[in-house]
């Protein structure tokens, strides 16, 4: 299972990140940081850290799990 | 005897159809994000839904907004 994760910076520096699952690929930069910058540009979302200020960077993660025979 | 009503939190949450099930009825999975500013308007959360559900495959069908209210007797 793939996922899309938006990692941004809030107010301590610190990594936020936001995450969806069953990303459109591949992955279209433009798309990606326009969605970026409208979260940052809309504002409704905090963190522990205070609000996100900064975009830092986006990936797509894959996930392989393999049973071991026990 | 003062009641009061406190927004403490807000969650919003992205319905997606997710594929259909055995008898052909569309089933779907939600996404949730709870870290969000319960001052934040419908407007707000609707772009960020909408903007959001382009970037994944399947199709948005709902947005919603829980909102969490403390009832407390002042």
């Amino acid at each position: 299972m793939k996922k899309l994760e938006l990692k941004f910076l809030n107010e301590e520096g610190r990594t936020v990140t936001i995450s969806l699952d069953e990303p459109i690929e591949p992955a279209d930069p433009v798309a990606i940081n326009a969605a970026m910058d409208a979260i940052l540009a809309e504002n409704c979302f905090y963190s522990s850290g205070g609000d996100l200020v900064e975009k830092k960077e986006a990936r797509i993660v894959e996930r392989n799990v393999f049973d071991v025979e026990l | 005897m003062a009641i009061s009503s406190e927004k403490v939190s807000t969650q919003l949450q992205m319905v997606f159809e997710n594929g259909v099930d055995g008898e052909g009825n569309p089933t779907f999975r939600t996404k949730s994000f709870n870290n969000v500013k319960p001052a934040s308007t419908p407007e707000q959360l609707h772009t960020v839904a909408t903007t959001l559900s382009q970037l994944q495959q399947h199709i948005l069908y709902t947005v919603e907004r829980n909102d969490s209210f403390v009832i407390a007797d002042l």
